[in-house]
């Protein structure tokens, strides 16, 4: 598959805000492409990784993820999709407080319809990389460190192997120099996925294949690259 | 995993969780608490007189006659004479007949005058026989047999002397104390009104009305016989068949030389619940608006942890938890909540109820059954879950509208 993602014409309009249209013409991110996209807050970047992740269904024209036509698919299916395909890592992490490190991680496998589950191994491999203890596994989310609760954020979404990650504003919370370690962390441990991550903050670009924001996807599309 | 996931969520919530718990238990205690009792009280009712086909008085209505000779509440309003009786009892449909003799009193407890044939006859639950605890029935004058609460209350023994004052009320000021009557029998408890009776003597009646008088010290060793004709205020009926009851009951209505009206206990007892049923309804219908208030509670508590679980249930739908999953989540919380309030609620008046079971027999004289009705309880763990479940449908539908709006914005 050459493209993890396909958008065209796509028109997005809020409904309380009907003078408020999110529009992009043409966007493709290719198989393996780790991307920045860039906005100010309230341009509609959450809109989006909405409308890619099967959340968000009101637009009009085409996105395409991992070859999968997603107005196509029924609400259910959406879900499924999203669930076997798609790790979502969330601006406060959202880990659910309640349940351990290690429950956190399973969670997104206990929705997947693709039945075989991911081996030990992988995430005994995935852990180890992220350096979370077997002890620190058994704690629950809310005993965390902040460090400790993006790695396991980090680790949810990498478990399963899912070929798209989505990553929305997760480094907002953290200072320069922790925020520089979860990006390192998050594109050494991700090689295999196609990464869309979605920050406002224009220092964390250079890590990236490819840069975009939002404001010049809506009017150009994807060619043009943030300098 | 989904019942795991609800029990973590609840437990990282479980002060609010156990309040609506407690809310629940509360309304379930009161509402078993509230059917156990109605249904025990109309249990005990019904089986106040059973194995007598028929009561006859003078004329007065169905209930007083009822009223009187059974629960021993008001009076008659008529004696009968003893040549009706003789006449009625001659005919040759009647198996047996147990005359019964009031308006004398000892403590406050009612004093009925009978025949032996009393503790044969006189069936009560289904069709259990009266049965003595300790003595026997009495076989001479100055004897008496006490109903078990009487002897309870009081503390009397066997062998022990009482006397009898005229009279029903509490307090009297004409005491039959120079017939002073020994203790020969007392009776098991059966749970109705016929505890809080002293028996004695048909004939002893008529001698503490001074209508035959025989001089005291001779009396004690004085055998029962047909010598005395007293003045009954009722009799019991028993026919030789079910069929002939009803042409019985008309001979005795038609009955020419007095007044005199007969009725069938069983007929009676359903009259007089028509009438103490009003309170029944009223009992179940406040019951039943407890509970409704406990589960508004349950949804409004529910209502009010969507807001706080916005983002639990937002992160849970990203990471691909279908709509049903939520709606899921949300109903099995509610149905576990209710259901655990229900059990609480159960053991609660179960435990109640042991406990408090010897003190409402020792001041109510109400003999409740302990072992609370299973099948009602069933019947209310099902109403009150499917409610559970239809009222949680609105913050779960709710909380899934919500969380397809909020996608990933948290």
């Amino acid at each position: 598959m050459l493209h993890s993602l396909s958008i065209k014409d796509l028109v997005f309009t809020w409904s309380k805000q009907s003078d408020f249209t999110l529009r992009i013409p043409k966007w493709q991110v290719k198989t393996g492409e780790k991307v920045f996209l860039h906005g100010r807050s309230g341009e509609g970047k959450s809109t989006l990784l909405n409308l890619i992740s099967g959340i968000e269904n009101r637009y009009t024209g085409d996105i395409q993820v991992l070859g999968q036509d997603m107005a196509k698919l029924s609400q259910r299916q959406k879900d499924a999709f999203r669930a076997n395909n798609i790790g979502i890592i969330f601006q406060q992490f959202n880990l659910l407080p309640y349940l351990s490190a290690e429950q956190n991680i399973l969670l997104a496998q206990r929705f997947r319809s693709v039945k075989q589950a991911p081996s030990s191994e992988e995430l005994a491999s995935i852990c180890e990389r992220l350096e979370l203890s077997s002890m620190l596994l058994k704690q629950k989310a809310n005993e965390l460190s902040v460090g400790q609760q993006q790695r396991v954020a980090v680790a949810r979404a990498l478990y399963g192997s899912p070929e798209l990650i989505i990553a929305d504003e997760p480094t907002s919370a953290l200072d320069t120099q922790t925020r520089e370690q979860f990006i390192q962390l998050l594109l050494d441990c991700a090689q295999s996925s196609t990464v869309i991550f979605v920050s406002h903050d224009l220092s964390l670009a250079s890590h990236f294949d490819q840069q975009l924001s939002l404001a010049q996807l809506q009017q150009q599309g994807s060619e043009i690259h943030v300098a | 995993m989904l019942l795991k996931l609800v029990l973590a969520s609840l437990w990282s919530r479980r002060v609010m969780a156990i309040l609506t718990c407690t809310s629940i238990a509360i309304s379930m205690l009161v509402l078993i608490g509230v059917e156990h009792l109605r249904a025990e009280v109309k249990n005990n009712f019904e089986r106040t007189i059973s194995g007598v086909d028929m009561i006859v008085g003078s004329r007065t209505s169905g209930i007083n006659l009822l009223l009187f000779s059974v629960f021993k509440i008001g009076n008659p309003s008529n004696n009968i004479q003893w040549k009706s009786y003789q006449d009625i009892v001659n005919n040759s449909q009647v198996a047996w007949s147990v005359p019964l003799s009031m308006g004398d009193s000892h403590q406050g407890f009612s004093v009925i005058g009978t025949t032996a044939d009393y503790f044969e006859y006189f069936k009560y639950g289904d069709k259990q026989q009266i049965s003595f605890k300790q003595g026997e029935a009495f076989k001479y004058l100055y004897e008496v047999v006490l109903g078990a609460d009487v002897a309870r209350k009081l503390g009397y023994n066997l062998n022990q002397s009482l006397v009898m004052s005229h009279g029903t009320g509490k307090v009297s000021f004409t005491h039959h104390d120079e017939h002073p009557f020994k203790v020969v029998g007392i009776l098991k408890p059966t749970g109705t009104p016929a505890d809080q009776s002293l028996y004695i003597p048909l004939q002893s009646i008529d001698i503490l009305h001074q209508r035959q008088h025989i001089h005291n010290e001779l009396l004690s060793e004085v055998p029962l016989g047909n010598t005395y004709q007293p003045q009954l205020s009722a009799f019991l009926l028993g026919s030789k068949s079910k069929i002939a009851v009803l042409k019985l009951q008309r001979d005795i209505n038609q009955y020419k030389p007095e007044p005199l009206s007969a009725i069938l206990p069983a007929l009676a007892l359903r009259e007089l619940w028509k009438i103490v049923g009003v309170v029944e309804i009223s009992l179940r219908i406040i019951s039943w608006l407890i509970l409704a208030t406990a589960l508004i509670c349950m949804t409004t508590m529910l209502l009010a942890s969507m807001k706080e679980r916005e983002r639990e249930l937002a992160v849970l739908r990203a990471l691909g938890a279908k709509a049903h999953i939520i709606i899921l989540l949300i109903v099995a919380e509610a149905l576990i909540l209710t259901l655990i309030g229900a059990l609480a609620g159960y053991l609660l008046v179960t435990v109640g109820l042991l406990l408090g079971q010897p003190l409402l027999e020792q001041y109510f004289a109400l003999y409740i059954s302990p072992v609370v009705n299973l099948v009602a309880v069933g019947r209310f763990f099902s109403i009150v879950a499917a409610a559970a479940v239809l009222l949680s449908f609105i913050p779960a539908v709710l909380a899934y509208k919500k969380s397809l709006i909020s996608g990933l914005k948290q």
